[in-house]
C-alpha cells in the first residue's frame, strides 16, 4: 500500500470507486478517528458508536460509485452528512430521541475565555452528558451548523422546539461547568 | 448578543474538528473494524452472487419439469411393453397370443391356432428360451392390469433389466380363454345335421329386396324356419 500514501483523496476516491480494497481501507484509516469522534457526540455508549461508524462506511462505501468528487471539502461534508444521517437513524431506531421540555436553567452565556481553555476531551464528555434531545440539536446547530428549520424537518420537530433545546443545552453545559468548579462562567442576565 | 454566542461555540467546533486523533477516553481499534466493515461488504457481495446461482438453479428446474413430465409420458406408455431380462423369466408353458399380424390367422383357422401359439420354455441352466411363430419379431401390447394379474399370477417380483441380446418382447394373455371359433364351423345342432344333409340345392330366380337375381344359388337350410336365407353369391 506504500503507493497509496502518495495518493491525493481525489486518486483515493478514484482507486475505491474501481474496488480497490487498499484504497477503500487507507480511506477508511483517513477518516476513521474524525467520523468514530463524530459518532461519539451522539450516543454515549462506545460500541454504539463503533457500529454506527461501521453502518456510516459501509453506506459510504455502497453510494461511493455515485458520488462525483468536487474537492476535498466536498468530500469530507458528505461524508460527515453520511455519519449524521447514520447517528440520526440509531436514534430513531431505538427510541431514545425525546425532547425534554421541562426548563431546565436560566439562559446563560457561556464565557469565551471559559471554553477556549477546555479541551476537546472536555468538551466531548460535556456534550455527551447532555439529555439526548438537547445533545442533538446542540450537535446539529452548533458543531454541524444546520439551522432550526433544516433541523425540525430532520428530526420531525418544530423550529420553536429546536430553538428552545438549544437554549436549555445551553444552559445545562454552563451548570456542568459551574459544578466542575471552573471560573469560566460568567452569568448573564436577559 | 446572538453573534457573541455563536462566536463562544465557534470555539467548541473548531477544537472538535481539529482535533488530531481521538481523546484519552475513546478508542478505536481501526483494523478490527475495518476487518468487520470488510467482512460485511464482501459477504453481501456472496449473498449477492447466492442469489444469482439460486437463480440459475431455479431456471434449470423449470427448463427439466418439461422434459421430466414428457419421458414420464413416455415411461407410463412403456408399461404396455413387457421386457422381461432371462434371467426373471419363470417357466412358461402356456399359450400366449401372437402379434397382432397373426390374429387374423389365429380366428380364421383353429388348428393354426395350436401352431401360432408361442410356447415359451426356458431352461434355466443353458438360459436358452424357445419362441415360435413370430412372438419376438414385433412387440405385442398389453394392458397394465392384466400385466399386474399375469405377474401375480407367475409370481414375478420385479421386471429386471432388459438383456439386449435375449429380450423377449411377450404378451400374455390372462384373461379366460374364449374359444375362438370361425363362423364357417359353426355347425347346426345335432338333431337337424341329418337333415341339413337333405339341404336342397336349386337354381331359382330369388326376388331380393325388389331385383331379380338370375342363376343364384342358394342354400336353404333348413333349419332357418323363419324364411332367413343365406345367400352365397
Amino acid at each position: 500500500m506504500p503507493v497509496l500514501f502518495i495518493m491525493n483523496i481525489a486518486e483515493l476516491v478514484k482507486e475505491a470507486k474501481q474496488g480497490s480494497a487498499a484504497a477503500q481501507q487507507y480511506l477508511f484509516d483517513l477518516l476513521a478517528d474524525k467520523m468514530f469522534l463524530l459518532c461519539s457526540r451522539y450516543v454515549k455508549n462506545r460500541e454504539d458508536a463503533e457500529e454506527i461508524l461501521l453502518d456510516g462506511f459501509y453506506k459510504f462505501f455502497k453510494k461511493l460509485p455515485d458520488f462525483h468528487y468536487q474537492g476535498d471539502a466536498a468530500f469530507h461534508a458528505w461524508i460527515k452528512k453520511v455519519m449524521v444521517n447514520e447517528c440520526l437513524m440509531f436514534l430513531r431506531k431505538k427510541n431514545v430521541f425525546t425532547i425534554v421540555t421541562e426548563s431546565a436553567a436560566e439562559d446563560m452565556a457561556l464565557d469565551e475565555e471559559a471554553l477556549n481553555n477546555l479541551s476537546a476531551a472536555e468538551i466531548l464528555s460535556m456534550i455527551v452528558q447532555l439529555p439526548v434531545g438537547y445533545r442533538t440539536v446542540f450537535n446539529l446547530y452548533v458543531i454541524e451548523g444546520i439551522d432550526h428549520n433544516e433541523i425540525s424537518s430532520l428530526l420531525g420537530i418544530a423550529a420553536g422546539t429546536s430553538k428552545s433545546q438549544l437554549s436549555k443545552a445551553k444552559s445545562l453545559l454552563q451548570k456542568m461547568l459551574l459544578q466542575k468548579g471552573t471560573a469560566y462562567v460568567k452569568r448573564k442576565t436577559k | 448578543m446572538s453573534n457573541e454566542k455563536q462566536n463562544d461555540l465557534f470555539h467548541w467546533k473548531n477544537k472538535l474538528e481539529n482535533t488530531a486523533g481521538l481523546p484519552d477516553q475513546l478508542w478505536l481499534d481501526k483494523n478490527a473494524a475495518w476487518e468487520k466493515l470488510q467482512h460485511r461488504l464482501g459477504q453481501k457481495r456472496v449473498q449477492k452472487t447466492r442469489v444469482w446461482y439460486w437463480a440459475a438453479a431455479v431456471i434449470l428446474l423449470l427448463l427439466t419439469i418439461p422434459f421430466l413430465l414428457r419421458k414420464n409420458k413416455i415411461n407410463s406408455d412403456l408399461v404396455n411393453k413387457v421386457t422381461i431380462s432371462r434371467q426373471s423369466l419363470p417357466e412358461i408353458d402356456r399359450e400366449i397370443t401372437p402379434d397382432k399380424k397373426d390374429q387374423s390367422l389365429l380366428t380364421s383357422n383353429v388348428p393354426e391356432k395350436k401352431k401360432l401359439i408361442t410356447a415359451i420354455t426356458k431352461s434355466r441352466g443353458t438360459h436358452q428360451n424357445t419362441f415360435s411363430g413370430s412372438t419376438t419379431e414385433a412387440p405385442a401390447f398389453i394392458h397394465p392390469v392384466l400385466l399386474k394379474e399375469t405377474m401375480n399370477e407367475l409370481n414375478i417380483a420385479s421386471l429386471h433389466a432388459i438383456d439386449s441380446t435375449t429380450t423377449i418382447t411377450i404378451a400374455i394373455v390372462t384373461k379366460k380363454k374364449l374359444k375362438v371359433v370361425h363362423i364357417n364351423e359353426l355347425e347346426p345342432p345335432a338333431d337337424q345335421l341329418a337333415s341339413f344333409k337333405n339341404r336342397k340345392q336349386f337354381n331359382s330366380d330369388i326376388k331380393f329386396g325388389g331385383r331379380i337375381m338370375n342363376n343364384s344359388t342358394a342354400i336353404a337350410h333348413r333349419y332357418d324356419y323363419a324364411g332367413i336365407f343365406k345367400i352365397k353369391l
